[in-house]
C-alpha cells in the first residue's frame, strides 16, 4: 500500500469508506456477469456433452413400426443401400395401476439387451439383463413414479387384464423422453416375459441406423440449412424403405424419423439457453444503469475534490483515470465474485436440468477459456462503458467550476423546463447555491 | 528549510508570448460572467504587477472581485479578455491540461477551508501534487512531504486523516501541500478566515518565513491586522484595483471613494528639478508621489530660499492651500537626481472627496497643521 501513488490510495479508500455503495455496485455487476456467465457456461459445456453422450448410444435414424416380423427382415434391411445397421425389438403400451396415479408405460422387449448396438441402454442398478417375470425401469421412471427395485408393478392391458411384474433393476435409456418431463413410464422386459403378459413373441419395431453418407456422420454443422439437408436425406431414405417394405407385403403402421440425428432436446436446450443468456445480459445492462447512477452521485459528491485535484496539478486525463480505475475496481471485485459464482451456478443448473429433465449425466464441467475471457471483458467493459459518459462530463469541469464557492450546479435543459411546466412548477429552474457557510436552497 | 525550496523546476509548458520583467503581470484583465440577469463584470480591466519576493495582501469587500482576481492569477479561471503573464508564461493561452500541470509546478494554492482530500492521509495529500506533476522520485516524494510537514510543525500528524486534525493543523497541512512542488509563488485565498486569531497569527508567521526564503506570496484577507504586516496592499473594489498610492497616502478613505478617486487621479511626470508647485500661485491640484522625490522650499520675504523637507513615494503634498484657502505657501520641486511620477487630483475633486470623508479631512488637516508649523518655524 505504501508504494502506491496517492491517487490510487484515494481509489482504494473511496471504495472501502463507502462499503455499502461499493457492495451495491459490485453485487449488481456480479449478478449480471454471474447470470450471463453461468448460463453461457451451461450452454457451452452442456450441449456438446449431451451430444457426445447421445452419439455413444448409437441413436437410430429411423424407427419403423410393423406387424410381427423376424430376424430375416432385420437382415434384409441391413443389406439395403444407405443402411448401416438395424436392430429389432418389441414395444407395447400398458397402464401401471399401483402408482400414486395410473401411468402409461411403454414396454421395451428384447432378447439381447447386452448385445444392443442401436439405442443402447445402460444398466444402473439391480439385475441386467431382465429375467422372465421381471421388469427393469428407466431411472426417470423410478423418480417420476417413486418406484424402486423390489417393487411390484401391476399392469393392465388394453382389454383390462392385469399382470404383475417385479422390478429387478434400473437402467438409463438416453433415447426415451424422461418420465420426469412426460408422464409416460418406460420398462424393459425379456421376450420370455411377453408370454406372461399374453403378448406375441415377435418383433414389432425396427431401429435403423443410416450410413454416414446419408446422415453426414456426427453433426458438426448445426446451422438451420445443414440440419434441413440432413433431415431431408434421412426422410427420403425412410420413404424408400417404407415403400420397399410395403412392396414386400409387410404392414407398416408408423415410421418415425429422427430429424437431425441429434438428441430430442438439443433445439429446446439451445433455444432456452439463448433466452436465458439474453436475460443475463439484460440484467448486466441494468447493472450498468446502477453504475451510472452511483458514479454520477459520487462525482457530484466529490466535485470539490475533483477541483482540488486539478488545482494541485491533476489534468482532466489524470482525474478521469482516478474515477475510471474506481469503476474498473468495481468490475474486478464483481468478477472475483461472479466467476466462481458463474461456475457454481452453471454447474448446479446444468446438473439439475440434465439429470432431471434431459436424462443425461454431466461428465465434465469447466469454464471454456473464451467464456472466461468474455466474462472478464463484459464484467469490466460494461461498467466502464456505462460510467464513461458521467465520468468524462464530471471531470471535464474546469477547476473554477469545480471549486467555486457560489456555483450554479447545473443548467436546466429544455426537458427539465418542460417537465417543470407539466408539474405546474415555475418554468425558471431553481438553482442550488453553495456558499462558504454551506449549501442553501433558493435563488442565487 | 531552505533545502526544501532550493530545487528548481523546469517550466513544463508555454513559452512567453510577451516578455515581462515582473513575476506576475496582469494586463487589462476583464472577467465577465453570464447570469440570468445579464452579464456581470467581476473584473474591469485590471492592471497589476507583482515582483519576486513581494508579500502582497489583496483586500476588498465581499463581492469586490478578490477571489476572481486570485483565480485569474492561479489560472483556476480564465479572463474574458486581457492577458496574464506569470514568470513570463502567458497562462491565459494555456489549455486546461497545460494549465493544471503548470499551476501544479509553479504555484501553491491555499484556501480558506483547506480543501484537503478527506480520504487521503495528511502525508498523501502532500504527495498528491508531486504525483500528478511527476515531480521527484516516489521515495523523494515521501521524504519531502515528511520534511514539509515537520517544517509546518505537524510531522506527527502525517499518517492521520484530515478529519482528525484541528483547523489550524489542517491549514498547516494545506500550506505544506502548496509547497510540495517547490513553486515560486504561493497564493492564499483567505487562509486565516477560518482560524482563531492565535492560529491565524501562526499561519501568517509561516507565510512571513516563506517570503523571507524567497517565495512570492499573494494573500487575500479580511483581517486588518494582517494587512498591516504585508509588504504591499492591493485594494480591489467593484472589480477595479484602487490606486495603491492613494491607499498608502489616504488609508482612511472608504473603498467606494477610493474607487471614485482612482478614476479621477491623473498620472503626471516631472523632469528632475522641475517645479511642481510654485509659492504664491493659485492652488489647482493635490499630489500623491508614486516614484521619485520632491523637496519643499520656502522663499522668505527677503528672497532667500529655505529647505523645509523632502517627500517620497506614498506621501502627498499640495493640500494646505486647498484646505485653508489662499495661495500656495511653498515651492515643491522634483529632486535633481531622478524624475518624479505623481498622481494629481484636481481641486474640485479634492474638495468633493473631503466633503464625503470627514475622517480623511481630519487626517489631512492634522498633517497640514503640522506642516504649517514647520513652515512657520522655518521662516
Amino acid at each position: 500500500m505504501i508504494s502506491l501513488p496517492p491517487r490510487w490510495h484515494k481509489v482504494i479508500r473511496d471504495l472501502w469508506n463507502s462499503k455499502g455503495r461499493t457492495l451495491l455496485v459490485v453485487l449488481s455487476i456480479a449478478i449480471g456477469v454471474f447470470a450471463f456467465g453461468g448460463l453461457f457456461v451451461a450452454q457451452r459445456v452442456g450441449v456438446p456433452d449431451m451430444a457426445a453422450q447421445f452419439h455413444e448410444i448409437t441413436p437410430s435414424n429411423i424407427t419403423i413400426s410393423l406387424a410381427e416380423f423376424d430376424d430375416d427382415l432385420v437382415n434384409w434391411v441391413k443389406r439395403q443401400p444407405g443402411v448401416n445397421d438395424a436392430q429389432a425389438h418389441v414395444s407395447y403400451a400398458m397402464t401401471v395401476l399401483n402408482t400414486e396415479k395410473p401411468y402409461s408405460i411403454v414396454l421395451y422387449g428384447s432378447d439381447n439387451f447386452t448385445g444392443m448396438h442401436i439405442n443402447r441402454i445402460k444398466p444402473v442398478a439391480g439385475d441386467w439383463p431382465p429375467h422372465k417375470g421381471d421388469i427393469l425401469i428407466e431411472r426417470t421412471t423410478a423418480d417420476r413414479a417413486n418406484l424402486g427395485i423390489g417393487d411390484t408393478l401391476i399392469l393392465r392391458n388394453d382389454v383390462g387384464k392385469e399382470y404383475r411384474l417385479r422390478i429387478s433393476g434400473i437402467v438409463h435409456d438416453l433415447d426415451v423422453m424422461p418420465a420426469t418431463l412426460r408422464p409416460v413410464l418406460a420398462g424393459y422386459i425379456s421376450l420370455d416375459t411377453l408370454e406372461i403378459l399374453n403378448l406375441p413373441r415377435a418383433y414389432n419395431r425396427l431401429d435403423i441406423v443410416l450410413s454416414d453418407e446419408i446422415t453426414g456422420g456426427i453433426p458438426t454443422d448445426n446451422s438451420v440449412q445443414a440440419q434441413e439437408a440432413r433431415s431431408q436425406a434421412i426422410a427420403q431414405q425412410a420413404d424408400r424403405l417404407e415403400k420397399e417394405l410395403r412392396r414386400r407385403g409387410l404392414r407398416v403402421t408408423s415410421v418415425s424419423v429422427r430429424r437431425s440425428g441429434q438428441h430430442w432436446s438439443t433445439d429446446i436446450v439451445s433455444g432456452l439457453s439463448v433466452i436465458l443468456i439474453g436475460m443475463g445480459l439484460f440484467s448486466l445492462i441494468l447493472s450498468g444503469f446502477l453504475v451510472v447512477n452511483i458514479i454520477s452521485s459520487l462525482l457530484a459528491q466529490q466535485k470539490r475534490q475533483i477541483g482540488m485535484m486539478k488545482v494541485v496539478g491533476g489534468t482532466a486525463g489524470q482525474v478521469t483515470g482516478v474515477y475510471l480505475v474506481t469503476v474498473a475496481a468495481f468490475g474486478i471485485l464483481a468478477l472475483a465474485l461472479a466467476i466462481p459464482g458463474a461456475l457454481w451456478l452453471g454447474y448446479l443448473l446444468l446438473n439439475y436440468i440434465s439429470v432431471r429433465y434431459l436424462n443425461f449425466d454431466l461428465r465434465s464441467f469447466y469454464i471454456p477459456p473464451d467464456v472466461l475471457a468474455l466474462e472478464i471483458a463484459v464484467g469490466l467493459f460494461v461498467p466502464l462503458l456505462a460510467a464513461l459518459a458521467p465520468i468524462v462530463s464530471g471531470t471535464r469541469l474546469t477547476a473554477a467550476q469545480a471549486i467555486s464557492d457560489v456555483a450554479v450546479l447545473g443548467r436546466a435543459s429544455l426537458f427539465d423546463l418542460a417537465l417543470a411546466r407539466v408539474r405546474g412548477l415555475p418554468g425558471r429552474p431553481r438553482w442550488r447555491c453553495e456558499t462558504r457557510s454551506g449549501t442553501k436552497p433558493g435563488w442565487c | 528549510m531552505l533545502g526544501l525550496f532550493g530545487k528548481k523546476n523546469s517550466s513544463p509548458v508555454a513559452t512567453p508570448t510577451t516578455p515581462s520583467d515582473h513575476l506576475i503581470d496582469l494586463r487589462n484583465v476583464v472577467k465577465a460572467y453570464q447570469t440570468e440577469a445579464g452579464d456581470f463584470i467581476a473584473l474591469k480591466g485590471i492592471h497589476l504587477t507583482i515582483d519576486r519576493g513581494e508579500f502582497v495582501g489583496v483586500v476588498g469587500k465581499s463581492g469586490s472581485g478578490k477571489s476572481t482576481l486570485v483565480n485569474m492569477i492561479t489560472g483556476i479561471d480564465r479572463p474574458t479578455s486581457g492577458e496574464v503573464f506569470i514568470a513570463g508564461t502567458g497562462i491565459h493561452a494555456l489549455s486546461e491540461g497545460q494549465m493544471a500541470q503548470w499551476r501544479g509546478r509553479n504555484q501553491g494554492v491555499v484556501f480558506q477551508f483547506f480543501q484537503l482530500l478527506p480520504t487521503l492521509t495528511i502525508i498523501e495529500n502532500i504527495m498528491l501534487p508531486m504525483d500528478f506533476c511527476h515531480m521527484y522520485t516516489p521515495r523523494e516524494r515521501r521524504e519531502r512531504a515528511m520534511s514539509l510537514l515537520e517544517m509546518v510543525d505537524i510531522g506527527e500528524q502525517a499518517h492521520k486523516l484530515p478529519s482528525a486534525l484541528s483547523g489550524g493543523q489542517q491549514q498547516r497541512a494545506a500550506i505544506a501541500r502548496a509547497l510540495a512542488n517547490d513553486p515560486p509563488i504561493i497564493i492564499a485565498d483567505e487562509p486565516t478566515g477560518n482560524l482563531d486569531s492565535r492560529t491565524a497569527n501562526q499561519v501568517f508567521e509561516l507565510f512571513e518565513e516563506l517570503v523571507a526564503s524567497g517565495k512570492t506570496l499573494l494573500m487575500v484577507t479580511h483581517d486588518d491586522d494582517l494587512v498591516q504586516r504585508v509588504s504591499r496592499t492591493v485594494v480591489i473594489a467593484d472589480g477595479e484595483i484602487v490606486n495603491e498610492w492613494l491607499v498608502r497616502a489616504l488609508p482612511t478613505l472608504s473603498q467606494e471613494l477610493m474607487v471614485r478617486i482612482t478614476g479621477q487621479l491623473v498620472s503626471r511626470e516631472f523632469a528632475p528639478g522641475q517645479p511642481v508647485i510654485v509659492q504664491d500661485s493659485e492652488p489647482d491640484h493635490f499630489y500623491i508621489i508614486e516614484s521619485g522625490q520632491v523637496n519643499v522650499f520656502l522663499t522668505t520675504p527677503s528672497g532667500h530660499e529655505i529647505f523645509v523637507e523632502s517627500l517620497g513615494p506614498g506621501q502627498y503634498f499640495g493640500e494646505m492651500a486647498l484646505l485653508n484657502g489662499g495661495r500656495r505657501a511653498a515651492h515643491v520641486r522634483s529632486v535633481l537626481e531622478e524624475p518624479l511620477h505623481a498622481f494629481a487630483l484636481a481641486a474640485d475633486d479634492f474638495r468633493a472627496m473631503l466633503a464625503d470623508s470627514e475622517e480623511t479631512e481630519h487626517a489631512l488637516r492634522a498633517l497640514a497643521a503640522m506642516r504649517h508649523e514647520a513652515l512657520t518655524a522655518a521662516q
